[in-house]
Parts: C-alpha cells; sequence; structure tokens
C-alpha cells in the first residue's frame, strides 16, 4: 500500500489536479490615451482637471480607506515619489511629477479623513462612483497610473497596474519621460544621496506575541510564540520563537497495566522559524519557510513514551526518547485577478525524530529470550499543497486548501479545508469552515465550525463560535500493543473579543471543550486513563503591534 | 469545479469595501485567526497538517 508506484500515483494525480484547477492568466491591455476627467478636490470640492497636469508626469493612486494595501501603497507613492521628485524639482530630464490620490468610497467620509492623514497625502480628489477607475479598466485596488502629460492636449498612458508593484518600477517609467523639446536628450541624473535616502521605500516593523492554553483537569498544555518581521519593498520576513509546555498526570489503568506508576510529567518544546517573501512579479510572489524544533510535540506522545521508559528502562537495549526534527516548505503565490483572486502551490518536507514504541515480543521455541525492539524512530514527510483565494461577490470571500501528505511507511493522507466568510451586513460578519481528512486504511476525519462577529465600533468586535469535529479512530499497529486512538469526537462552543487598533490590534477568546471517545481496541487498552472523555478550557490571545 | 474554487466573476472595485474588511480576509496573523487553535492537532488528528510527527500522533501506530 505503501510502495513508492503508489506514491507516484498521489503525486501524479494531485499533478493532474493542480492543471485542470488553474485558471488562464490574466493580461494587461497594451498603453492607451488616457481618459479625460474633471474631478472635485477632497477638502475644498474644487474641479481639477487633467488638463491641469499639461507639461508634468501625473502618478494617480486610487484608494479606499478600507483596502488593506492601499495604506502601505499611497505611504510610499507620497514619500518615495511626490516628496522624492518634489526634492529633485523633477525627473531627470526636469519633467515635474505630481501624485494624484483618488479616492473611491463615498461612505464614512471620517474614515478617509483619516486615512488621508495617516497615509500623508498632500493631493486628493473624489471618484466616488469609480467612473474613471472604470475608464482605466481598474478591476481592484491600490491602482496606480502613470501618465506623461508632456505631449499636452494630448496625454499617454505609460503604465497602469492593479496592486503596488514598489516605488522603484514607478520611477524607471517616471524617469524616462522628457520634455517634448528635448527628447531626443538624455540627461545623466542628477539624484542627491540625502533625497534617496529620505524618501526610499519605507520599512513596516510588526511584532506578534499569542498565547494559547488547552486545560483538562489532568492535562494542561500551552503555547507562547513571539514573531518579529518587517517589510521592505518587494520583500518580507519574518522571524518567530515558541515555547510550548505540557503537563500531565501520567495515571496507569490498573486492569491494563501493572508494570507502571502513576506521574506527574512536565516537558518543554522550543521552536525556532525564519520566513521570507519575495515578489518575482507583478502577479508572482515566492516564499520559503524553515522550521526546528526539540520537544514533545504533543500530550499523548509523552504519555507513551512514559509508558515505555517505565516499562522498559531497565533493559540495555532501551534508550530515552528525544524528539526532535526541522522542516522547510516553499510556495509561489499567483495573483490571478487583481486583488480578488489567488491560487498558491506550495511544497514542504519535514524530517522528525520521534518517540517510538517498544515491546518485548514473546518467546519462541527457536528463541526464548528475544530482545527488545522499538518501532521506527525517523519519518520523512513530503507535502505538496494547492491554496484557492477569491473574491466572489460583494459580500463572500472564499478559501480552498487541498494538501497531500506522504510519510514514511503510511498511506497517503488527502486534506481538505475550505472556508466561506459571509459580510451579513455593515456589522456582522459570519465565517464558516470545514475540512475532510481521509488516509488509508482507515482514518476519515471531517470538521466543521462557524463564528459569528458583530463591529461593536469600528475598532472593539465581538464573536461567538462553534466547532464539531469527528475522526475514525488512528490507524491501528498490527502488534498486540497499539496506541492508536480510537475514533474521537470534540464539541467546542466560544466566545470572543477582538481590538482592531491602527497600529495595535488584540484578540481574546476562551471556549469550553468536549472530547469523548469511542470503545477502546482490546490492545488500546492500557491506555484508557489516557483516551478518556475530558472537558477542556481552550484559551486564545495574541498582541499585534506595528512598529 | 472552477466555479466552486474561483467563482465566475469578481465585483466591481467599488463594491469590494465589505469583503475588504479585516474580519474578512484570510489572514496569516494570530489575532486574526478563527477556530484554528494551535493546540488542537494534539488532540484531534484529523486536524494536523504538517509533519510526520504532527499527523502521527501516537507512537507506533503504523
Amino acid at each position: 500500500m505503501t510502495s513508492p508506484q503508489l506514491r507516484l500515483r498521489s503525486l501524479a494525480v494531485f499533478a493532474l489536479v493542480l492543471s485542470l484547477l488553474l485558471p488562464s492568466s490574466s493580461s494587461f491591455a497594451a498603453p492607451t490615451d488616457a481618459p479625460a476627467f474633471e474631478l472635485p478636490k477632497w477638502e475644498t470640492g474644487e474641479k481639477v482637471k487633467l488638463s491641469d497636469f499639461a507639461g508634468e508626469v501625473v502618478v494617480l493612486d486610487f484608494f479606499a480607506y478600507w483596502c488593506v494595501p492601499c495604506k502601505r501603497a499611497s505611504q510610499e507613492v507620497e514619500s518615495g515619489i511626490q516628496k522624492f521628485y518634489a526634492g529633485k524639482k523633477g525627473n531627470p530630464h526636469g519633467v515635474p511629477v505630481r501624485v494624484v490620490s483618488i479616492n473611491i468610497e463615498k461612505d464614512n467620509p471620517k474614515l478617509t479623513s483619516q486615512f488621508i492623514k495617516q497615509a500623508g497625502l498632500e493631493f486628493a480628489l473624489n471618484d466616488f462612483d469609480g467612473a474613471l477607475l472604470e475608464k482605466f479598466g481598474g478591476a481592484g485596488t491600490p491602482f496606480l497610473v502613470v501618465i506623461d502629460g508632456t505631449r499636452a492636449p494630448e496625454f499617454r498612458v505609460l503604465y497602469k497596474h492593479a496592486g503596488f508593484e514598489g516605488t522603484k518600477k514607478l520611477r524607471q517609467i517616471i524617469d524616462g519621460v522628457m520634455p517634448r523639446k528635448t527628447a531626443s536628450v538624455r540627461l545623466t541624473s542628477r539624484r542627491s544621496a540625502s533625497i534617496e535616502e529620505a524618501t526610499a521605500a519605507p520599512t513596516t516593523r510588526e511584532g506578534e506575541v499569542s498565547f494559547d492554553a488547552m486545560l483538562a483537569s489532568d492535562v494542561q498544555t500551552t503555547s507562547t510564540s513571539i514573531r518579529y518581521g518587517e517589510s521592505k519593498g518587494d520583500t518580507t520576513w519574518n522571524a518567530r520563537f515558541t515555547y510550548n509546555s505540557i503537563a500531565e498526570d501520567y495515571e496507569p489503568f490498573r486492569a491494563f497495566d501493572f508494570q507502571t506508576s502513576a506521574r506527574s510529567l512536565y516537558e518543554s518544546y522550543f521552536a525556532g522559524q525564519a520566513d521570507l517573501r519575495r515578489k518575482l512579479h507583478d502577479t508572482l510572489t515566492l516564499s520559503g519557510s524553515a522550521t526546528v524544533y526539540d520537544g514533545f510535540t504533543d500530550y499523548r506522545s509523552l504519555w507513551f513514551s512514559e509508558y515505555y521508559r517505565q516499562r522498559f528502562s531497565a533493559d540495555p537495549l532501551y534508550y530515552p526518547s528525544n524528539p526532535q526534527g526541522f522542516s522547510a516548505s516553499t510556495g509561489l503565490r499567483w495573483e490571478y485577478q487583481p486583488t480578488t483572486g489567488f491560487a498558491e502551490a506550495g511544497f514542504a518536507y519535514a524530517y522528525d525524530q520521534i518517540a517510538p514504541g517498544w515491546d518485548l515480543p514473546d518467546g519462541t521455541a527457536e528463541n526464548p529470550t528475544p530482545n527488545l525492539e522499538h518501532g521506527r524512530d525517523l519519518l520523512h514527510t513530503f507535502s505538496p499543497s494547492l491554496r484557492f483565494e477569491n473574491v466572489l461577490t460583494r459580500r463572500i470571500r472564499t478559501l480552498h486548501e487541498f494538501q497531500l501528505t506522504l510519510t514514511t511507511d503510511r498511506d497517503s493522507r488527502y486534506s481538505y479545508r475550505g472556508s466561506v466568510n459571509v459580510a451579513l451586513g455593515e456589522r456582522w460578519v459570519w465565517r464558516t469552515s470545514g475540512g475532510y481528512t481521509h488516509e488509508d486504511p482507515a482514518l476519515r476525519a471531517w470538521n466543521v465550525g462557524a463564528t459569528m462577529e458583530f463591529e461593536i465600533t469600528s475598532q472593539w468586535l465581538v464573536n461567538v463560535s462553534g466547532l464539531y469535529y469527528h475522526d475514525t479512530g488512528e490507524i491501528e499497529n498490527s502488534s498486540l500493543l497499539s496506541t492508536a486512538g480510537p475514533g474521537l469526537q470534540t464539541y467546542q462552543t466560544g466566545l470572543g473579543l477582538r481590538y482592531l487598533g491602527e497600529r495595535n490590534s488584540f484578540s481574546l477568546s476562551v471556549s469550553p471543550m468536549w472530547s469523548q471517545y469511542e470503545a477502546l481496541e482490546v490492545g488500546t487498552r492500557p491506555f484508557t486513563n489516557l483516551y478518556k472523555d475530558r472537558t477542556w478550557i481552550l484559551v486564545q490571545t495574541a498582541w499585534n503591534i506595528e512598529i | 469545479m472552477i466555479v466552486f474554487l474561483v467563482g465566475c466573476s469578481s465585483p466591481a472595485v467599488r463594491q469590494q469595501r465589505l469583503v475588504a474588511k479585516p474580519n474578512m480576509l484570510f489572514s496569516d496573523s494570530v489575532v486574526l485567526s478563527y477556530n484554528s487553535p494551535k493546540l488542537l492537532p494534539q488532540l484531534a488528528p484529523g486536524f494536523a497538517g504538517s509533519g510526520g510527527a504532527q499527523n502521527s500522533g501516537c507512537t507506533s501506530c503504523r
């Protein structure tokens, strides 16, 4: 069942699905004459026409206050284009450059005003019905247009693009524009180092701290993470450190286990992760990530390890377990619909040194005193994945994720996870998610969850949530003693509070959860106290700050 | 299948205000994570998505 041919077949099926699912690439229109416009100024309502910019290079920056990437784009365009060329008194050929920011949102003018102030926009117009944006063929924001006005009354569109590609690309286009009468003369750049430095693309720094806990009366696990990241131009990187703790009361099931004794266990887990994302092209982003860890990844492995330690540690062939590993992944994200359609293909590899199972086989006539044996303690996992994120309507955003997992000595695992977010109204958001996992010969797992969130104010939100999970039980091992979990159901409800400020955001949620196992197989009975029904409390809190 | 995954068309940009709200996005930030506690895969193996150790959960399962 786990032959190389089967793995190759799994990969081939996955590749076929990928080729069928990926839609064709979008294309850009050829350069055209710019449509004339007459739009009111944001503050005064005074009309501004395109012809007012005769003899200049005009950069149009379409934005809306609710557009998350617009803020960074507008800040960088204002700093790296408007101030940069104002400081140099025009482009290298002396052509003046003007950034015109264009707001497309009519509602909530206070929030638009706040956006303009925070982004430092000097010259903003209104295009409330988006008519001008549509004339340029804009399907998303931020949308940037570079217009050459040196041949007025003819205005030529040199560049237009949904999504921000950085000021470097805009400067290359702007620097190529020459005044009409000196078009054949290319002057050398007079760039000043101080201006370059002062108007370079700003660096966005972000910090995040999170704490999770999953608590039952005899098992307590926690996870604490700290992340720091920087984003500048086309590149974003993050570094993360994670500390997990597991505390549990190991309790043997006396009816089937007379050899071990109760003990309180405590273990720590440390992990470090680094990831990097870089934009390769206007629609393609490459990402890479690497993680190393040391320690038990879950409370059940720790329980089993203690069981084996107490039973077999006196045997000279036994050695203590030391779980550790590393993983690496890479992904390519394709924005096939500007700002509204994304596909991402990923591939991950994980190397895991796990705590193995131990067994002392029964003696036979040929071998009356067999040696202590242990199970596999090294796992290699290869995992290709696909993600699709789309805006389907003005109220619905979806995410679909497919994953194939190939782990040493196991059958292929197929997983799907789908999420649908629905804006029910101005203040209500309904989020639904579901997933299914399939691994031969016997594991089937599925889950469904939903969250309803309400905006008390534009910054404070509350939510209620629910999650149901069901599986048919882990895959039994063929030996007499098995650690495989029986079928499991969990029910979870929760209450959450979220604060989304300008530079700070914070969340807290508390969720009671009930886990119920099906009856244990004979080989799993020694672990009856591990696989018992429990009531849990889940706590999640996180704080994010933009520095 | 294609319609299921990517829909028929995207709304005009001026109609994207509601779907651009922070709580409508699929964000990597843990502040905006929903129903995805990091610790749940320890209990429920069907949630585990990466790594052989996480996936297997148990130590001597095949």
